[in-house]
């Protein structure tokens, strides 16, 4: 594992070569992260360039992070947003394009009525997440795809943290008033829940 | 790995997992279909698990590897205006240069005069050459603040040994065959820019107040004062910079710029002793690595590799200094790693490896550094 605290005190020091490794280390992420707000790929990389550009000349002064990943993440939000919201008649200031872009995938299984429980469990759980706000949906991605705690999302999505649980909760009473009393819905929302370690 | 799975979330959380299912990832299978046999009490988390990633699933583009040092090396050459200043070196001459004069005078007269007209021709050969070139994708090029009025000197080196080739400003090229060095002469020895098809060794006469340039087909390296070796042969497929002593930067030739060429510190990708920058023309990549035989940078601290029950950050801060390669690794985990041998005359790599071994640890080279990963040790 690399030590990316120590990678970020050096680079804060001056270091383009610790620099050049945190770029490395985090350059997909970042760059998947900001697929999910445009579908143009050059937009995505000019302004991961910029960030960098940025970060390297703001080095002096840029905080000491407690998440390099955390912090860059929410750079590529707030960066990203800007550019796509420049482009776009103010009306739609402020809203975030996000689209965590979820396609399903249908379950292969040699046992063809596993594979037809498991295809409608999966359209299930693929309805609920339909119906989330785009909120929900980048909170569930963040978590699923980036390993994000609340805090963290709570942090790359400029929310608090109260926020981030209510959009969960909301989503949970969503997926329960569409699937019912279904055996299903425990499951799920212990997912949802545990993934968030929060008691209601 | 023995592990306990009972939640959903412990399952949709574990790479390995979502891997499996998700990327048909083979090498899992086998664990994961056992784990499935053995836990039949278990069936519905599974399911559960299996459904949510399938609704959940989401395209990445995957970015190749190529793409990424692509734009790595984009922002770094972009960090020109930036970088820090490197510190200038005390400026000596080389006392071991024969000037210009004395060179022409050791000869005989008639020598002098051939020599001459061969220049002659060969300046009128560079000046059609380069004409040509505009059209072409030839190997030479302008000198980039256009003054290329100036009289220019060709040394080809058709012979099969490396010929010394000594600049009127102190600087010694060891020209290989099959190569060719072009640079102007004035009394002043005020420009201090060759320019080079083919391969050659450079020990450049220290002044930092006057950055030497060395033009290739695609590359520029910039240096204060040092030694280093580069090829750029046309028919190859890529071009190198290998550095002895001192630090170079290098440049793609459509980044260089005339703020380059005035600016008297190092910019660019900067290369140190036992680097190296290849430039692919491929993939239009520049690349650090390291060298494929690193050397000690004094030959004399080769007795002092003893060590015994020698912390292993000890061990790598002296090897970082002897070879002047940087080696990265986490503090944290390596602080209880010590290490008992001694090194004779191992090249560089087989040390890094035997110390690696000991301490059940691996290493890869990334943009010219060590990069030591561990489990850390007990």
């Amino acid at each position: 594992m690399i030590d990316h605290e120590l990678l970020w005190t050096r680079f804060k020091e001056g270091d383009a070569d610790a620099f050049g490794l945190i770029f490395r280390t985090f350059y997909q992420d970042m760059y998947n992260y900001g697929s999910r707000f445009t579908k143009n790929t050059e937009l995505i990389k000019d302004c991961l360039q910029d960030l960098f550009l940025t970060l390297w000349k703001n080095r002096e002064t840029i905080n000491n992070t407690a998440s390099v990943k955390n912090y860059l993440l929410k750079s590529v939000r707030r960066k990203l947003n800007k550019k796509i919201n420049n482009n776009k008649l103010s009306i739609y200031f402020n809203e975030s394009s996000f689209d965590a872009g979820f396609n399903i995938v249908l379950p292969v299984e040699n046992n063809l009525i596993l594979q037809e429980q498991l295809t409608e469990l999966t359209y299930k759980v693929r309805n609920v997440v339909e119906r989330l706000s785009k909120r929900q949906q980048e909170i569930i991605y963040l978590r699923f795809y980036m390993d994000m705690d609340v805090e963290q999302i709570a942090e790359i999505m400029t929310l608090n943290r109260q926020s981030v649980y209510n959009l969960m909760y909301d989503a949970l009473k969503q997926f329960k008033s569409l699937a019912g009393p279904d055996y299903f819905s425990i499951p799920f929302s212990v997912f949802l829940l545990i993934g968030f370690s929060i008691r209601l | 790995m023995e592990r306990q799975f009972n939640s959903i979330e412990d399952l949709v959380f574990n790479k390995s997992f979502r891997e499996w299912i998700l990327n048909n990832e083979s090498s899992n299978a086998v664990y994961w279909e056992k784990w499935v046999l053995e836990n039949p009490d278990k069936k519905e988390i599974l399911n559960h698990s299996k459904a949510i990633m399938y609704a959940l699933s989401v395209n990445h583009n995957k970015l190749s590897e190529e793409e990424i040092s692509t734009e790595i090396n984009k922002i770094l050459q972009k960090l020109d205006n930036t970088t820090d200043t490197i510190p200038v070196e005390t400026f000596y001459g080389d006392k071991n240069i024969i000037p210009i004069k004395q060179f022409f005078l050791q000869r005989r007269l008639w020598v002098g005069a051939a020599a001459i007209l061969l220049i002659f021709f060969l300046s009128l050969y560079t000046i059609f050459y380069r004409h040509n070139n505009k059209m072409g994708n030839s190997a030479y090029y302008e000198l980039p603040d256009g003054s290329n009025s100036t009289a220019s000197i060709e040394r080809v080196n058709n012979s099969d040994s490396v010929q010394q080739v000594n600049l009127s400003e102190g600087s010694k090229v060891s020209l290989f065959p099959r190569s060719k060095l072009t640079f102007s002469e004035d009394s002043a020895g005020s420009k201090r820019e060759v320019y080079l098809t083919g391969q050659a060794f450079f020990q450049v006469a220290k002044n930092p107040l006057k950055p030497f340039f060395v033009f290739t087909k695609n590359m520029v390296t910039k240096v204060l004062g040092t030694s280093f070796l580069i090829r750029a042969y046309d028919n190859d497929k890529a071009a190198s910079v290998e550095v002895r002593t001192g630090k170079v930067s290098v440049y793609k030739k459509e980044n260089f710029t005339d703020s380059n060429i005035r600016s008297k510190r190092l910019d660019g990708i900067i290369v140190t002793p036992n680097q190296k920058m290849v430039y692919d023309f491929k993939s239009d990549q520049l690349t650090k690595t390291i060298i494929e035989k690193p050397v000690l940078l004094e030959p004399a601290v080769q007795n002092n590799f003893v060590f015994d029950g020698t912390p292993v950050k000890d061990v790598f801060k002296l090897l970082e200094d002897a070879y002047g390669i940087r080696i990265m690794y986490d503090d944290d985990l390596l602080s209880s790693c010590s290490l008992t041998a001694t090194f004779g005359s191992e090249g560089f790599y087989d040390k890094i490896s035997l110390i690696c071994k000991a301490i059940n640890a691996s290493y890869e080279i990334i943009d010219g550094n060590i990069f030591i990963t561990s489990k850390g040790c007990k």
